[in-house]
């Protein structure tokens, strides 16, 4: 059994990252592998969590293994992949292109570039020896840095849909959005990447042209820093005659965020960068329709579960979200569908397989 | 011996309950024509679903009880999400038309519905895997009542239109969740407990296909308990939602009134508490027998509910020969009474004691033991007539198992009147419908087909209809396209060996310009039947010299010129045939032609009969002689 660290540069309750962090340390402890997860900062509620300068002590043996969540740059984590004697292994999340955080986070911008610059810097060093990658989008990207390709892998990222399908709802997002309006749902962290322009823009066509008896529910939390963009947000909500028609959740709890996929009729992203959209996989697993733009690794994902275009256009997306909503055969083939490839693709036990065939490579 | 399954939430000996009682008099009444397993639950108190039998399998006079453990019980949390949801079907709630007729309708996504119908518990997991496992291995499966999650989530495990529902439905508020509507027409069909229960049915979830099957009722006439004073009689929980709080009020006014000494005697459980009165006796539980000795002592029988399905007790009490004092607020007693010609129905105090004067006065009881109300009952729910009511839905699920060559066809044997009048009967009979999501009305040119809806299922009910009467071991279908017809050909004849031949051109969808592939959506709709014999070949039928195999029965669809046309039904006779049924046979111009040349030159001698069958475009059948 091999002593394996798990390294992220933070962990969050609810986080993306944080949530394949903990799906991994599960699978291996099951295992019977000695395991122990580091970073810097971390607020998260369950678990034991080590400082990243502890790492070094733990990893001594050559079999050892060294699995870095790479999402973007952090320093201390390329000092140790080229100084550790043990098997390193990279799970590449994708790193937002740093052009979305001009105007409105120098921080974010810096810590796009340097994640690039890093990851470019990592790869060159030929010194990991198994890349992780969420999706065939994020795999392409390193095998075009000069990845060797029999070393990299597609394994999705662990998820909490088990966990939440276990929880209660929020019964109180349950009598409000029961209403008889039709809901339009869109989850992601609300970051510039993610697109929310487009979606208020294809949500006001949907809105005024299709379903005035409609709202939009945009849930999940602001990034600090980023609170010119909320603003911004705000202000186009009031510009596009939306004000009432918009609600914009904050962080939720995941009892919460359950009952609004719950509540749904149907899920939207007009995401711009996604190396694999975890959302989605929730979506698939509520058995909500999906409407989406085509954008990155989001067809990857998506499959035949829901429709994603290739054209930005508002119009078009309106008319989807129009049809799915109102022709009740149309929405129900979209709901088995995405059950259909939840099931087959996405479960914790799929998802379980891939990870250990891929990890097999370097035990 | 053929297997049956019938599935309910909860099944013990200490469980009073109407769907429980019902699911095992189905049992009792298929256990000497079949091998039934009753799959249930180790759960008994529907407080909380908590497992407390022990899991697999026991014997209970001569029945196989399967039990699955609950995985998800009833908590707290469902309690709030019935709250919520009774918030929804508030009439009074703002945004709701207070005289719409839809102010029942919750306002809730599926999804939601069916957490709500999940927690409610008792959902078994074990059970459901089950199910999706073993269903082939049963004649039929009957699901017993529609509220739980045994049921629902059941229902999800086989295959659209195999199972048979008994939903003992009521006008109640958990009944107008839509989420129950759609896994009512996954059922093949249904079963009413009454002709009310199945207008209640129509109401709320549309038309289904289903048949009134009732539950049998023991009729034997047993010795009247005594009764120097006269007595009115309740049994059952005593409750207000019973309404049992009315019935003392009027019970005390009525004397008062009349300065009778009519007394009331109630046996069960106690809800709620009963007025201490000299003349009210109370017994709780009794045995059965003493039930229908009470029963045949009793001057009326009084049944307050307003909600009944059947109201069993009450048909008891009619077997003893007591008449049925029942609320006009139940139509299932409203049909009792009037089907019945005896007992007598109120609506508030002037009718309740005018209808006990009524009944005191006519029955003189004691004097005869022979009412209209027991024949009734004794004509409808006596043991036989419900036994062979149920082995005939059974029957008609006829998921036939083959386990040897079937013997060859009595069709080939018919004259042509017989094949008509078969023919007719069985399109009488026709429980098939289109599949929900693959059919004429969902394809590429739907619009076309939803135009004339009706013809069109007409249509598909005569295939269905022709097949079932030739019921062929062996079917050819030139032109499959996307298989609806095959559906209704297979539907009719399950154990046959079908094989399509298409080229299965892909069209684009008239909504939405999307590529609409034929050969999928069959492949698809044939899969999702569950049918067990089939196979689709894509193939330019006129490259073909020779059709692959024999087959006792070939289709020809339509080609639409009557080059094509006629070269198809030669080919037809490549898989020498005993029926050819020509589909679309009516068009003058085209088909008209070539099967005249058809039947005139190339079966030249060859023909027995021919039955036109009618419907839009309509059919031809054609049987050759051997």
């Amino acid at each position: 059994m091999s002593r394996i660290a798990i390294l992220s540069p933070s962990l969050a309750n609810g986080d993306a990252v944080t949530n394949d962090v903990f799906g991994m340390a599960d699978v291996l402890k099951q295992r019977g592998h000695d395991v122990r997860l580091f970073c810097e900062s971390h607020a998260v509620d369950n678990g034991r969590v080590f400082n990243v300068t502890r790492l070094r002590s733990f990893l001594s043996g050559r079999d050892d293994i060294l699995i870095y969540h790479f999402s973007h740059g952090w320093r201390p984590a390329l000092d140790l992949l080229a100084t550790l004697g043990c098997r390193k292994v990279i799970k590449y999340h994708n790193i937002t292109p740093a052009h979305f955080f001009h105007g409105f986070s120098r921080s974010d911008v810096e810590l796009c570039e340097t994640g690039r610059q890093q990851l470019a810097e990592v790869i060159r060093g030929g010194r990991c020896d198994l890349f992780l990658s969420a999706s065939a989008f994020n795999m392409s990207e390193l095998i075009a840095l000069g990845a060797a390709a029999e070393k990299n892998f597609v394994v999705p990222p662990f998820h909490r849909i088990d966990r939440l399908a276990n929880l209660s709802v929020d019964d109180r997002v349950v009598a409000k959005y029961s209403d008889g309006k039709t809901n339009v749902l869109a989850v992601s962290r609300v970051a510039p990447h993610k697109g929310h322009l487009s979606l208020l823009e294809s949500f006001a066509q949907f809105h005024f042209n299709c379903n005035r008896n409609s709202r939009l529910l945009v849930v999940g939390k602001g990034g600090e820093g980023l609170s010119r963009y909320s603003r911004l947000l705000h202000r186009a909500t009031e510009m596009l005659g939306l004000r009432d028609a918009v609600i914009f959740t904050g962080g939720v709890s995941e009892e919460a965020l359950k009952a609004f996929y719950k509540v749904a009729d149907v899920f939207v992203t007009t995401s711009e960068h996604e190396g694999f959209c975890v959302p989605l996989v929730e979506a698939m697993s509520m058995e909500l329709p999906i409407a989406a733009y085509a954008s990155c690794a989001i067809p990857e994902t998506l499959g035949d579960a829901g429709v994603a275009w290739e054209d930005r256009d508002p119009f078009l997306l309106a008319e989807t979200l129009d049809v799915i909503t109102s022709d009740a055969t149309i929405r129900s083939e979209f709901a088995a569908r995405a059950l259909r490839r939840y099931r087959e693709e996405f479960t914790e036990a799929a998802i379980e397989k891939s990870f250990l065939n891929a990890l097999s490579s370097v035990q | 011996m053929k297997r049956v399954a019938i599935v309910v939430q909860r099944c013990h000996g200490s469980v009073v309950g109407g769907s429980e009682s019902l699911a095992w008099n189905y049992a009792t009444l298929l256990g000497d024509a079949y091998d039934v397993d009753v799959l249930t639950t180790t759960a008994i108190d529907i407080s909380d679903w908590a497992n407390v039998l022990p899991e697999g399998r026991e014997q209970r006079d001569g029945f196989n009880i399967i039990r699955f453990p609950v995985t998800v019980g009833r908590s707290a949390y469902w309690g709030r999400l019935y709250d919520r949801l009774r918030e929804g079907f508030n009439p009074f709630a703002v945004g709701r038309h207070r005289n719409g007729g839809q102010t029942l309708q919750p306002r809730w996504t599926l999804a939601l519905q069916e957490e709500f119908i999940k927690h409610q518990g008792p959902y078994s997991e074990p059970l459901n895997n089950y199910l999706a496992a073993h269903w082939r291995d049963y004649q039929a499966i009957i699901f017993v009542t529609y509220l739980y999650p045994t049921t629902y989530f059941g229902l999800y495990q086989l295959p659209p239109g195999v199972a048979l529902f008994a939903p003992t439905l009521h006008d109640e508020q958990p009944a107008y969740l839509s989420a129950f509507k759609h896994a009512a027409h996954r059922a093949r069909e249904l079963i009413w407990l009454t002709e009310a229960e199945s207008r209640v049915g129509r109401k709320l979830w549309g038309d289904l296909p289903g048949r009134v099957v009732g539950m049998s009722v023991d009729t034997k006439l047993r010795e009247p308990a005594p009764a120097p004073i006269p007595y009115l009689l309740y049994c059952g929980r005593v409750d207000p939602n019973k309404g049992c709080a009315e019935l003392f009020e009027f019970y005390f006014k009525y004397k008062r009134a009349t300065r009778s000494r009519l007394r009331l005697v109630i046996t069960g459980t106690a809800d709620m508490e009963i007025p201490p009165h000299p003349d009210i006796e109370f017994r709780g539980f009794v045995s059965s027998e003493e039930k229908f000795s009470l029963m045949g002592g009793a001057s009326v029988f009084v049944i307050p509910s307003p909600n009944e399905s059947l109201s069993i007790v009450t048909l008891e009490a009619m077997a003893q020969g007591t008449p049925v004092l029942a609320s006009a607020a139940s139509e299932v007693m409203v049909d009792h009474v009037n089907r019945s010609g005896d007992g007598a129905l109120y609506r508030d105090y002037e009718s309740f004691a005018a209808g006990l004067d009524k009944l005191l006065g006519k029955r003189g009881k004691g004097q005869s033991s022979v009412s209209v109300g027991r024949d009734y009952v004794t004509s409808n729910y006596e043991i036989h007539h419900i036994k062979s009511r149920l082995i005939e839905a059974v029957e008609a699920t006829a998921r036939v198992v083959i386990d040897k060559p079937l013997a060859e066809p009595a069709s080939f044997r018919f004259t042509r009147d017989q094949f008509i009048e078969r023919f007719e009967k069985n399109l009488r009979d026709c429980t098939w419908r289109e599949h929900p999501l693959y059919s004429p009305f969902t394809q590429f040119d739907q619009e076309y087909y939803l135009a004339q809806r009706e013809a069109f299922v007409h249509k598909y009910r005569c295939f269905y209809a022709v097949s079932r009467t030739i019921f062929p071991r062996s079917i050819i279908e030139l032109g499959t396209c996307a298989g609806s017809s095959a559906d209704a050909y297979l539907s009719a004849s399950p154990h046959a060996k079908y094989t399509g031949l298409d080229l299965f051109g892909a069209n684009a969808r008239h909504d939405d310009g999307t590529v609409w592939y034929p050969l999928d959506v069959a492949s698809a709709l044939l899969t999702d039947r569950a049918f067990k014999d089939w196979t689709l070949i894509q193939k330019d039928l006129r490259m073909l010299q020779q059709l692959p195999e024999e087959a006792e029965l070939v289709v020809v669809d339509a080609a639409h010129d009557f080059y094509n046309e006629y070269e198809d039904l030669k080919l037809a006779l490549t898989a020498h045939p005993t029926f050819i049924f020509v589909d679309d046979a009516d068009d003058d111009k085209q088909a008209k032609p070539a099967i005249e040349k058809f039947l005139s030159e190339d079966l030249k001698g060859r023909v027995e009969y021919t039955v036109p069958i009618e419907y839009l475009g309509g059919g031809l059948v054609i049987k050759l002689r051997k």
